[in-house]
């Protein structure tokens, strides 16, 4: 059967198309781990950021953190984005050309079309957020072409390259699909991905980076803008509200649960597949078994997946919107008195609504309640008992097995699921939520216009779904910054979304570099020990600027394609 | 008769005959040459021939051994020592599609002596040809029953892609692993271009030929032979106790930076075992596997026949346990156990003085039981699992484990996972006609056919059970009840069918010349046509499914002028589906020379029996690629990943480009040249082969390398090419020295080595950043590593020294040469380092001595030119992280601590350390190793005992394998693969009697 064959039935062409579907990463797989017997990790990024650690080193991330990644890797783990995406891209390319030969409805044909226009952009765009400049990939090339002319384009020729097969895509797609095409893109996608890629754009990293000047392709042309375009702001500003406005218009909302609880409809909202607020997500069934990553090994998890206490202490009191903590003095953290934060001892009374037992540390007391839908804790309830991390507790773990930082994930967790007894659902990985976009446009907004009232509009509908006090008025452009980046790390937790932040804010080598910290979990005998709750370093992590900003060519690449230039430094 | 004998001086002569063993022979023929006299001699092998005239000749004959003939001149005792067939000058070598007169053979053939095979009790025929044959290096890596086939090379490795030799068993291609060595007549390999031309595509590998035994003219000759073997396994890994393991996670915690794991109360209950429930101590390759095991070997043969029918039958019974214990609570069996039923019968049938019909039927009941876990499975769990990671059961009795690998608990997976049975059934048959055409046509001319069907059948029926897995957590302080954490729930034992099969048949025509003109010509000739049909019952494609045929036509032609100048000429001229149209046809031809000084009239040096020198020169081919089909197709993926639509997430299957197909594409083509000689010294009794060969193989399929990644080719679409050139030399040879001296005490010794070095000439590979990363220039497998330079004994040098990239240095890590001296430690250090594993150079010598009827063999085989890299989970401690794998003594015993500044391996970290846990030269160790691989001492009993219970020949023996290594590894056997071992290879030690009636 040639590929011919495959474009003359629509069943076929559609199963083609299906494949190009599968390239999408699953990126709920944090933490790739050998016996999962997958050899790429598409999603290395949650655990490279300020917000998560492994229990594992063998991850890729944990290469990333120490320092110790290079061109030259080539074990296991290595992930794959390179060969993944452009394999991804072919596919697309010959769907793109040969999908006219199709007998087919063409109202189905230009909707598949549309799908494969956004897929190309997408993947291209995966690659431009870790490689920056790419060679762009427009339609396929046999083996016999003469490839030198394909070559790394600078980063405006890329950003608009995946602009416009967005422009494309947009017209031939619905906004919304039913309930049996869920997972099918939709114009929503398109809008959600150039709002996204915009933002990027516009960021420091990729708009006037003065670390770039020198990094120019072989006729002398600068792969990044050497000017910064404050203009990029506007333009992102405006995807973003479009996005919003169209999206809202065809009737996608923020998520709220039925009782309206912030609690409540944050955890929901990772948990109701495919609610009002999602914009894209894949679709990642339930063989990938994500709750033994991160579940308590008393359980039957693996405890793989731990919040930093870094993230932890970002969390804000739900009382007042203030952060407990500002700073830490070696381990010891300096904490905020207005903000009523108190470390030490342990309540005596439950959350009234249940957000956690009685005898919970007064650490995890009185915070913003997407706190709780995020982070399992020492003394949490969790299927059906308190969880027990600490050094002979029941989920102590065994061997590496244990929560690193004495603390698990929960987002995404569902706790219906039953480990013992291979009791598994159906998961989902966002891409895109009207959530973000609210984020995007009121970071953009700022940055053009200053804190105008759109911006607090769309921080405070956020804030209000997390049942979290209004941002304080008269805040500057600045102070704004800082509580739109403090929102993006706590409403975007483990979405992905910290380490691109991170970097495209330039300030990764802040962030993503010295101690990450936990809790004592070798410590501690009982649920309200008091050394269990000692900070201590978990790990040292390394990050060389300007090198990490961007990810390596690989070698093996570099070996076969000599005129590919290897990004600066490394 | 008296009357003519009147006339001449007649005489009575007398004598002894016996085997080169000092035994008498009994019923030796002893003729008169030209006349029908004869006698035979009695119990004692004595004889007395009356009225014997001087100028006659005697002539000794015995079957199975070379015929004597003695001029009588004025001898009265005439004693004889007759020696077997396999050392006659005359000897018959098997080539390919036919035999040769050795004397005249001029290609490369090495055989091996059918009865050395039988030295060790080695269900598998791979095992046992190791180290006896010139030319061929083999590497066992496992002992588990039906899986511990070595893998054999001939004259090394030549080529990027298949390796495999082709292998024929009575001229058909098959298996040669399962084959019964009770049932091999011959054993030949045949290693120039001028001996496997004739095979053309499939000649490059090299191609091994085992005639099985047929019948001869005489009684039926019955022949029972028992085997019992005790199988010890060897080299099991030696790991670290639950205490000691403790205090190391400890030390690695410390190292880490981090507090302590366990307390000192908490070590000392590993110590003392007195909670073995929460703070076990288990030595699991104790508790899963046994000391010793069974094996054992039966054959009953009779071989006989009358005028016009000859006939061999055989049947043969073999049984090994393998060495896992068993739970006896258990309804089933779950150690491994292999059972090896053998049938095979040939049968030659002169149906008239010309026409010769034979028939041989072989059938192959292979019934092998496995536990419900693979051996590979068990043997990592049991690396995996360390001493104190759970007890081998709970309290209750269920079996112990954590949330760590759940169900990995080696007892379990050893004898709580139910069983499965593999059953392999195997018929050959052959049918074959050979018509003499001497009569009618012309002297020497005769045609044959052959026709072949093999049906292979394969089921398993696996009954696969979950078992329970709990974690004990102690007593409940309030209620005393024992808690528990469940981690698997029980399974029922299941039951999965597996079965496959295949066939092929396989049909050839001949036509021979074989003449002599004048006493000094003799010329011969072949051309044949074969055409072979292999169809797999289980594929898993429609284009697997399709018939696989080859067919072909092959010739040879030969002539030798008065034994002295010998000119050979092959060829094949053969074809594969697997190329497209108008390229499926090749043609490879090869010419070979030999010239026998020895026969030459100017030829006086007495020492000096036989000289020949041999020289040839020619072309083959090899199709095999990687199981694939019709490369000159495009294919699509039907089965490529999908994706799942709507709320259900309804599964959509996805297609893909699969295979690109290529135009013209072709087989790869190996240019072989080939010198050497036969020597034999001192009547015979010192016999010497050498050979020197050159290999150049153009062509090899390979995937294209330097097709850029961002192009989005997925790994299975890059289209191969004939892009790979490897060269290969080496020579290989054989002495052996045999004598008996008058008192009648034999000895002989013999000696042979295979030397192989191949090199990468082109492979595609793109240009790396630094020259010595190169694979081009060096051998097949050669492995790349950093030169560790010690271990960092102090702050001070950490700094002083290049940054050492892969994770934060300590000390008590590895030191590393910067080899390209750019300050900073990382892959682009890594240089060539050791030797591929498969080794260059292997070896084997041994002898026999044996004296009024006692025999004492040994045999030694070894290998140099290879490393064996000690690397991996058990001997990188915590790789996985604290408390899983268990950690080998080698590496306990010789760490680096504060204390143990001398230490040769790093210290340990309480996780992986990509530092210290990478190939570099600390890990790599020299794979030489030299083995007495077989010893045989045996009796047999003087025939005057034997003869009134009607028995010929008794011969009871015992005979051991693996008793003895020498090696620089000493944890690990010398010929495993890198890393930690699996199932280990046996040593064996097996009594047996052959009976002869």
């Amino acid at each position: 059967m040639s590929l011919e064959m495959v474009f003359q039935e629509r069943n076929y062409a559609e199963a083609f198309l299906s494949n190009i579907y599968s390239y999408l990463p699953l990126e709920l797989t944090m933490a790739w781990h050998s016996w999962m017997g997958r050899d790429l990790n598409l999603n290395p990024f949650v655990g490279a950021a300020d917000e998560m650690e492994m229990s594992w080193n063998t991850p890729y991330n944990q290469f990333m953190n120490s320092g110790a990644w290079s061109p030259a890797d080539a074990g296991t783990g290595t992930p794959a984005f390179w060969w993944w995406y452009y394999e991804a891209i072919r596919k697309t390319n010959l769907f793109l050309e040969n999908i006219h030969k199709t007998p087919m409805n063409e109202v189905d044909k230009n909707k598949w079309i549309g799908e494969a226009y956004f897929m190309r952009a997408f993947y291209h765009f995966m690659l431009f957020r870790v490689y920056g400049p790419i060679p762009l990939l427009d339609r396929s090339i046999s083996t016999d072409e003469d490839f030198t002319n394909f070559v790394r384009r600078p980063i405006e020729e890329v950003v608009s390259f995946i602009l416009n097969d967005c422009e494309k895509a947009y017209p031939l797609l619905d906004i919304k699909v039913t309930s049996d095409k869920y997972g099918r893109i939709t114009s929503a996608a398109v809008l959600a991905l150039k709002a996204r890629l915009l933002l990027y754009a516009a960021s420091p990293l990729y708009n006037g980076n003065p670390d770039y000047v020198d990094f120019k392709n072989a006729e002398g042309e600068n792969f990044f803008p050497i000017n910064y375009n404050k203009q990029k702001w506007r333009i992102a500003a405006n995807a973003a509200k479009d996005c919003i406005d169209k999206t809202e218009a065809a009737g996608y909302r923020l998520y709220y649960s039925a009782s309206q609880d912030p609690f409540e409809s944050y955890s929901e909202l990772f948990l109701v597949r495919h609610n009002s607020e999602i914009l894209f997500a894949r679709n990642s069934g339930e063989g990938y078994h994500f709750e033994q990553l991160c579940s308590a090994s008393g359980q039957g998890g693996w405890s793989g997946l731990n919040p930093t206490q870094n993230l932890v202490d970002a969390y804000e009191m739900q009382s007042n919107g203030l952060r407990p903590i500002i700073g830490y003095d070696g381990t010891v953290p300096i904490i905020n008195p207005e903000s009523k934060y108190v470390e030490e001892g342990f309540t005596s009374e439950a959350h009234p609504k249940g957000y956690y037992p009685a005898g919970t540390c007064n650490m995890y007391v009185g915070r913003d309640p997407r706190f709780y839908a995020s982070v399992n804790f020492n003394g949490q309830q969790w299927r059906g008992r308190q969880l027990e991390f600490f050094s002979t507790g029941l989920d102590r773990g065994a061997g590496p097995d244990f929560p690193s930082t004495g603390y698990l994930l929960r987002k995404y967790s569902d706790e219906a699921v039953n480990i013992p007894q291979g009791r598994w659902t159906l998961k989902t990985w966002i891409f895109f939520r009207l959530g973000e976009l609210y984020l995007n446009y009121a970071e953009a907004l700022n940055e053009i216009d200053g804190p105008i009232d759109d911006v607090y509009t769309y921080i405070n509908a956020i804030r209000k779904r997390a049942g979290m006090p209004a941002l304080p008025k008269n805040l500057t452009q600045d102070e704004m910054r800082e509580r739109i980046r403090h929102e993006r790390r706590i409403e975007l937790a483990f979405e992905t979304h910290r380490y691109f932040d991170c970097h495209r804010w330039k300030i990764a080598e802040e962030t993503d570099n010295g101690p990450i910290l936990g809790l004592s979990r070798h410590l501690g005998t009982s649920l309200q020990d008091n050394t269990f709750y000692t900070r201590m370093v978990i790990e040292t992590r390394v990050f060389d600027a300007p090198k990490h900003y961007l990810w390596p060519l690989q070698q093996y690449e570099l070996d076969r394609v000599p005129w590919l230039i290897q990004n600066p430094k490394w | 008769m008296l009357e003519h004998t009147i006339f001449a001086q007649t005489r009575s002569i007398f004598g002894l005959v016996s085997d080169n063993i000092g035994n008498p022979l009994i019923g030796v023929t002893i003729s008169v040459k030209g006349t029908s006299l004869g006698v035979v001699t009695d119990v004692n092998g004595a004889y007395t021939m009356h009225n014997i005239t001087v100028g006659q000749t005697l002539v000794f004959s015995y079957i199975g051994y070379r015929t004597e003939e003695v001029l009588i001149r004025n001898q009265e005792v005439i004693n004889i020592i007759m020696s077997e067939n396999s050392v006659l000058m005359e000897e018959v070598v098997v080539v390919g599609y036919g035999t040769q007169k050795k004397v005249s053979v001029t290609g490369s053939v090495s055989n091996v002596p059918v009865k050395s095979l039988q030295m060790n009790s080695t269900p598998s025929l791979n095992n046992a040809i190791s180290g006896k044959i010139p030319g061929i290096i083999t590497r066992q890596t496992s002992g588990e029953p039906g899986y511990d086939a070595a893998n054999i090379y001939i004259r090394g490795i030549g080529t990027l892609g298949n390796r495999n030799p082709l292998v024929l068993v009575d001229g058909i291609e098959r298996d040669m692993s399962n084959l019964n060595v009770n049932e091999i007549e011959s054993f030949s390999v045949l290693k120039d271009a001028s001996a496997t031309a004739v095979y053309g595509v499939r000649g490059a590998n090299g191609v091994i030929l085992i005639n099985t035994k047929r019948g001869t003219v005489g009684k039926p000759t019955v022949v029972l032979r028992s085997e019992v073997a005790m199988l010890v396994p060897q080299r099991l890994p030696d790991y670290i106790n639950g205490y000691e393991y403790a205090q190391l996670m400890n030390e690695a915690y410390i190292h880490s930076g981090k507090g302590v794991r366990w307390s000192i109360e908490e070590l000392n209950k590993f110590k003392d075992g007195s909670e073995p429930y929460l703070y076990p101590n288990v030595d699991w390759l104790d508790v899963i596997l046994k000391k010793r095991t069974m094996q054992t070997v039966h054959n009953l043969s009779v071989t006989g026949g009358a005028e016009r029918v000859r006939y061999y039958v055989n049947v043969g019974f073999t049984m090994e346990d393998g060495i896992y214990k068993q739970d006896n609570l258990n309804a089933y069996k779950t150690n491994a156990n292999l059972q090896r039923y053998s049938f095979r019968s040939n049968v030659d049938i002169d149906i008239t003085r010309t026409v010769n019909m034979n028939l041989g039927i072989g059938g192959i009941v292979d019934e092998r039981h496995y536990p419900g876990n693979s051996g590979i499975g068990i043997f990592d769990a049991a690396k995996r699992t360390s001493p104190i990671s759970f007890p081998v059961r709970n309290p209750d009795g269920s079996p112990g484990g954590v949330n760590t690998y759940i169900g990995s608990n080696p007892w379990g997976m050893a004898t709580q996972s139910g069983y499965s049975a593999d059953r392999h059934h195997t018929i050959q048959a052959n049918f074959g006609l050979k018509w003499d055409l001497g009569n009618l046509i012309t002297k020497g001319l005769s045609v044959n056919g052959k026709f072949a069907y093999d049906l292979y059948y394969y089921t398993k029926a696996e009954r696969a059970k979950q078992f329970e897995v709990k974690q004990y957590l102690g007593k409940d302080e309030t209620t005393g009840e024992d808690m528990y954490v469940v981690l698997r729930e029980e399974g029922v034992l299941g039951y999965n069918k597996y079965s496959t099969g295949n066939r092929a048949y396989y049909m050839e025509g001949a036509i021979n010349y074989d003449r002599t003109f004048n006493k000094v010509h003799s010329v011969s000739a072949m051309l044949l046509a074969n055409r072979r049909e292999y169809v797999d019952y289980g594929a898993g494609t429609s284009i697997l499914s399709l018939p696989y045929r080859r067919q072909g036509v092959a010739g040879r032609a030969t002539y030798d002028y008065a034994n002295r100048y010998l000119i050979e000429f092959n060829f094949g001229y053969n074809g594969s589906e697997n190329f497209p149209n108008g390229q499926k046809y090749g043609f490879f031809p090869s010419a070979s020379v030999g010239w026998v000084l020895s026969n030459e009239n100017f030829w006086h040096v007495d020492a000096i029996s036989h000289l020949k020198l041999r020289g040839s020169f020619g072309k083959v081919g090899n199709d095999q690629i990687g199981g694939d089909r019709f490369l000159y197709l495009t294919t699509i993926n039907k089965n490529a990943a999908g994706y799942g639509f709507g709320e259900s997430e309804r599964w959509y299957s996805g297609m893909a480009e699969d295979k690109m197909g290529i135009a013209n594409i072709t087989w790869e083509v190996s240019n072989k040249a080939n010198i050497g000689v036969d020597l034999k010294l001192f009547n015979d009794k010192l016999s010497l082969v050498a050979d020197a060969f050159w290999e150049k193989r153009n062509g090899i399929f390979l995937k294209r390398q330097q097709i850029p990644g961002f192009l989005g080719y997925a790994s299975n679409s890059i289209p191969y090419g004939n892009i790979g050139v490897v060269k290969n030399r080496g020579i290989d040879g054989s002495i052996e020295f045999k004598n008996t001296t008058p008192e009648g005490f034999y000895y002989s010794v013999l000696a042979n080595i295979t030397f192989a070095r191949n090199k990468v000439v082109e492979n595609d590979e793109p240009t790396p950043k630094f020259d010595y990363l190169s694979t081009i220039g060096r051998p097949i497998g050669q492995n790349y590593g950093l030169i560790a330079e010690g271990i960092f004994q102090n702050e001070e040098e950490i700094k002083a020294s290049p940054k050492h990239t892969f994770s934060p240095v300590h000390v008590g890590d590895i030191k590393y040469k910067d080899v390209n001296s750019d300050k900073v430690i990382d892959d682009y250090d890594r240089v060539p380092i050791g030797h591929p594993r498969i080794p260059e150079m292997t070896f084997g010598f041994g002898g026999t001595v044996a004296y009024k009827g006692f025999d004492l063999s040994l045999f030694f085989t070894g290998a140099t030119r290879t490393s064996l890299f000690m690397e991996g989970w058990t001997i990188w401690p915590f790789v996985e992280g604290a408390g899983v794998f268990n950690i080998q003594r080698e590496y306990y015993d010789n760490r680096w601590t504060e204390d143990n500044r001398n230490g040769k391996y790093p210290a340990p970290y309480e996780n992986a350390n990509p530092n210290n846990q990478r190939r570099s030269t600390l890990w790599m160790k020299d794979g030489t190793y030299l083995r007495l691989k077989t010893a045989e001492l045996g009796y047999n009993l003087p025939k005057k005992c034997l003869i009134k219970l009607r028995i010929k020949d008794m011969r009871v023996f015992i005979n051991g394998m693996n008793l003895l290594t020498w090696d620089k590894i000493d944890i690990m056997d010398p010929e495993s693969d890198d890393g930690s071992g699996g199932y280990p290879l046996n040593m064996q030690v097996n009594g047996g009697v052959q009976i002869t009636f």
